[in-house]
C-alpha cells in the first residue's frame, strides 16, 4: 500500500483536480466514459481486439472451411472456386504418402517431447543440486529459445555438412564413423538429424522454467526431511516431483503444440526429403498449398493439423482436469 | 567448515570438483557451441572455413563478409522491414492487449469466459492453417506483400499472447491499489495508465520483448506473404540457403546479424525474461 501511495502521489492527480484544471468537464467525453458500467466499458476496452480477432483469424478459420471443400485454381490473377465436398479430404485419406506423413508427424512430436522434457529434467536437477553458475546458465539458456528457427537451421546444415562439417569430425575421432555421413540427405539418418536440432533449441528453455519451478520450493522443506534423515533420493520422490509435477503437465502442452507447428526448421533443413523420411504435415500442406498450387487440398491438410492440435489439447486438458 | 581435512575427504572433494566443472563445462558447450561455431564460420576465410578437417582456430579473421553485406541493397532493406513489421506488431499488440487483459482481469460481464477462451484458443491454432486463407484474403484485398499485411497476419498469434502473458502479470497486481486511486478520483483509464501501467512495467516490458523477437524470428508467414520488395530478414536469409551454389560468405554473417537485436534484448532484459517465461509461461 505505501508504494501504492508513493504512486498516487506521483501519477495520480485525481479527478478532483482534473476538474478544476477543466481537463475533465461534467458530462465531457472523458467524464462519459468513466460512467460507463463494467460490462459496457468491458465491450468497449474488447472492441478492438475482438474485432482483429475476427478478420484475422476467426474469418479466415471459416474461410479455410470454406477453401478445404473446394478446387482453387488461378487463371491470369483471377480465382476460380469449384466446389467438390468431402473430395479434398478423401483424396488425403487415399494419397499413398499421407500413412508415412501422418506417422512422421505423431513420430517427431513423441520423440521430441520426450526427450526434451528427459533431457531438460537432468539438466535442471543437475543445475539445483549445485552446479556452480546457476546464473551464468540462466542467462545462456535463453539464447537458443531466443534464435529464429532460419538462423537454428543455417547453424546446424553446416555443422551436419557431409563436406566440412564438424559433426562429421567429432564423430570419427571419437571413432563413431569411419567417414564423413551426409546426415540431412541419408533416408536413415535425415529425421533423427532434424530431430537433433530441434531438441536442441528446446531443451534449455524447458531446463530453465524446470528450475525455476525447483527453485520455488520452500528451502524449509528440504531441511524437513534432512531432520527427518530422508536422503537426496528421498527428496527428490517426495518434494521435488510433486512440487514440480503441474509444471511438467503444462510443459507437456506447450511444447506439444510448439512441437505440432513446426515447420521452419524442417522445411530450410530436408524439404520433407529424402524420399519424404522428413515429410510432416504442416510440410506436407505447405507443399502441396505453395508449390503445387492445390489451395484446397492445403487447406484440407492444414485442417487436419487444427484437429490433431485439438486432439492432443483435449486429451492434456481431461489430464489436468484430473490433476487438480 | 570445521570438518577435519582428512585425505580422503580431501580426494572425495577434488572430486566432486572436476565432476561439478567437468558438467558445467559440457553443458556450457552444449548449449553455446552451435552458436558459437557460426560466429567463427561468418569471420574465416574461404580456405580455412572449406577445409578438410575443419580448422578450430583460424590464423586470420576477415570481416569482408560482413562488409559485403552492408553494401549489398536487398540486404538493408530486409533489415529495414524486420525492424519496421516487427516494431509495429509489437506496438498495436502491446496497445490493444493492455486494454484487453485490463479487462479480463478486473472486470466481470456476460461472455467474459467464451470471448477469453476464444483469444487463447486462437493462439493454439497452428499458423499453416491461417496461412492458405490469409494468402488468398489479403491476394484479394490487396494486402498481399505489404507491411501492413504481414503486421495484420502477426497479430494473430502476437496479440492473444499478449493477452495470456500480461493477464496472468496484471491478476498478481493487489486489486486494492487501483480501487485506492479510484477512490482518490482517479478516472478509470487514469488508473490504468498511473497505477497500473508504471506498476507492471516488468510484465509490460517482457511480453513486448517476446512479441518483438517472435516477430522478428517469424519465417513461415514472411515467406509467402511477402515479395523481393517487402521480404524480412529470416526469409531473406533462407533465399541463401536456398541457392544452387551455397553462398556461405553471404549465409554466415547474414545469420550473425539477424541475430544480434535478440541477442541484445535478451541478455539486457534476461531477469525480466525469465521472470516472463515462469509467470506467463507456466501459471
Amino acid at each position: 500500500m505505501e508504494k501504492a501511495n508513493r504512486f498516487l502521489m506521483i501519477f495520480g492527480r485525481g479527478r478532483e483536480q482534473e476538474k478544476k484544471e477543466g481537463g475533465l468537464r461534467k458530462g465531457g467525453l472523458l467524464d462519459r466514459l468513466d460512467r460507463l458500467s463494467d460490462t459496457s466499458t468491458a465491450y468497449l476496452y474488447l472492441m478492438p481486439t475482438m474485432t482483429l480477432i475476427l478478420l484475422t483469424v476467426i474469418v479466415p478459420m471459416l474461410y479455410a472451411l470454406f477453401i478445404s471443400f473446394s478446387k482453387v485454381a488461378f487463371t491470369q490473377g483471377s480465382m476460380t472456386y469449384d466446389f467438390v465436398g468431402l473430395s479434398n479430404y478423401m483424396q488425403l485419406l487415399r494419397d499413398a504418402r499421407f500413412p508415412d506423413v501422418l506417422s512422421n508427424t505423431v513420430f517427431f512430436t513423441v520423440t521430441k517431447v520426450v526427450a526434451t522434457l528427459a533431457i531438460a529434467f537432468g539438466i535442471s536437477l543437475t543445475i539445483y543440486f549445485g552446479v556452480w553458475g546457476a546464473g551464468f546458465f540462466k542467462r545462456i539458456f535463453l539464447i537458443p529459445w531466443a534464435l529464429s528457427n532460419v538462423v537454428n537451421s543455417l547453424m546446424w546444415q553446416w555443422m551436419y555438412s557431409g563436406d566440412y562439417g564438424i559433426f562429421n569430425e567429432v564423430l570419427l575421432r571419437l571413432g563413431f564413423i569411419d567417414e564423413y555421413q551426409m546426415w540431412l540427405v541419408n533416408v536413415h539418418t535425415a529425421m533423427s538429424a532434424v530431430l537433433f536440432a530441434d531438441i536442441w533449441k528446446s531443451v534449455p528453455y524447458v531446463a530453465l522454467l524446470l528450475l525455476a519451478a525447483m527453485q520455488s520450493i520452500p528451502r524449509e522443506l528440504h531441511e524437513a526431511s534432512k531432520v527427518d534423515g530422508g536422503g537426496p533420493i528421498t527428496a527428490f520422490y517426495h518434494i521435488i516431483l510433486p512440487h514440480i509435477k503441474p509444471v511438467i503437465m503444462v510443459l507437456l502442452v506447450i511444447e506439444t503444440m510448439w512441437t505440432l507447428r513446426v515447420f521452419d526448421l524442417i522445411w530450410l533443413l530436408t524439404k520433407g526429403g529424402p524420399q519424404d523420411s522428413t515429410m510432416t504435415l504442416n510440410v506436407f500442406a505447405y507443399e502441396q498449398a505453395f508449390r503445387n498450387f492445390d489451395l484446397g487440398y492445403g487447406a484440407a491438410i492444414s485442417y487436419c493439423i487444427t484437429i490433431l492440435t485439438l486432439i492432443f489439447t483435449f486429451f492434456y486438458m481431461k489430464t489436468l482436469k484430473v490433476e487438480n | 567448515m570445521n570438518h577435519t581435512a582428512t585425505p580422503r575427504r580431501t580426494l572425495r572433494r577434488a572430486v566432486k570438483g572436476i565432476l561439478v566443472r567437468g558438467i558445467s563445462l559440457s553443458l556450457m558447450l552444449y548449449v553455446l557451441f552451435p552458436f558459437l561455431w557460426l560466429v567463427l564460420s561468418s569471420v574465416k576465410l574461404p580456405v580455412e572455413l572449406l577445409s578438410r578437417p575443419p580448422v578450430i582456430i583460424p590464423e586470420k579473421l576477415t570481416f569482408k563478409y560482413y562488409a559485403n553485406l552492408f553494401e549489398n541493397g536487398s540486404f538493408m532493406t530486409a533489415v529495414w522491414n524486420s525492424l519496421i513489421v516487427a516494431g509495429f506488431t509489437t506496438l498495436l499488440s502491446l496497445v490493444l492487449g493492455v486494454f484487453a487483459s485490463y479487462v479480463f482481469a478486473r472486470l466481470k460481464f456476460p461472455g467474459r469466459k467464451t470471448v477469453f477462451l476464444t483469444i487463447l484458443g486462437s493462439q493454439m491454432l497452428p499458423q499453416m492453417a491461417l496461412l492458405i486463407p490469409l494468402f488468398i484474403l489479403m491476394r484479394m484485398t490487396g494486402l498481399l506483400y505489404s507491411f501492413q499485411g504481414l503486421v495484420l497476419a502477426y497479430i494473430t498469434f502476437s496479440l492473444p499472447y499478449v493477452v495470456w502473458m500480461y493477464y496472468s502479470f496484471l491478476q498478481s497486481l493487489p486489486h486494492e491499489i487501483e480501487e485506492a486511486s479510484r477512490i482518490d478520483g482517479c478516472t478509470r483509464l487514469q488508473s490504468i495508465f498511473r497505477i497500473m501501467l508504471p506498476l507492471s512495467a516488468t510484465g509490460l516490458t517482457a511480453t513486448g520483448v517476446f512479441v518483438f523477437i517472435g516477430a522478428w524470428n517469424e519465417f513461415l508467414l514472411a515467406s509467402v506473404l511477402t515479395d523481393s520488395g517487402s521480404r524480412t530478414l529470416p526469409s531473406r536469409i533462407s533465399e541463401f540457403i536456398g541457392q544452387d551454389r551455397i553462398a556461405y560468405e553471404l549465409m554466415f554473417p547474414a545469420g550473425v546479424i539477424s541475430c544480434i537485436p535478440v541477442l541484445v534484448l535478451v541478455l539486457y532484459f534476461q531477469k525480466y525474461i525469465v521472470q516472463g517465461l515462469t509467470e506467463g509461461g507456466v501459471k
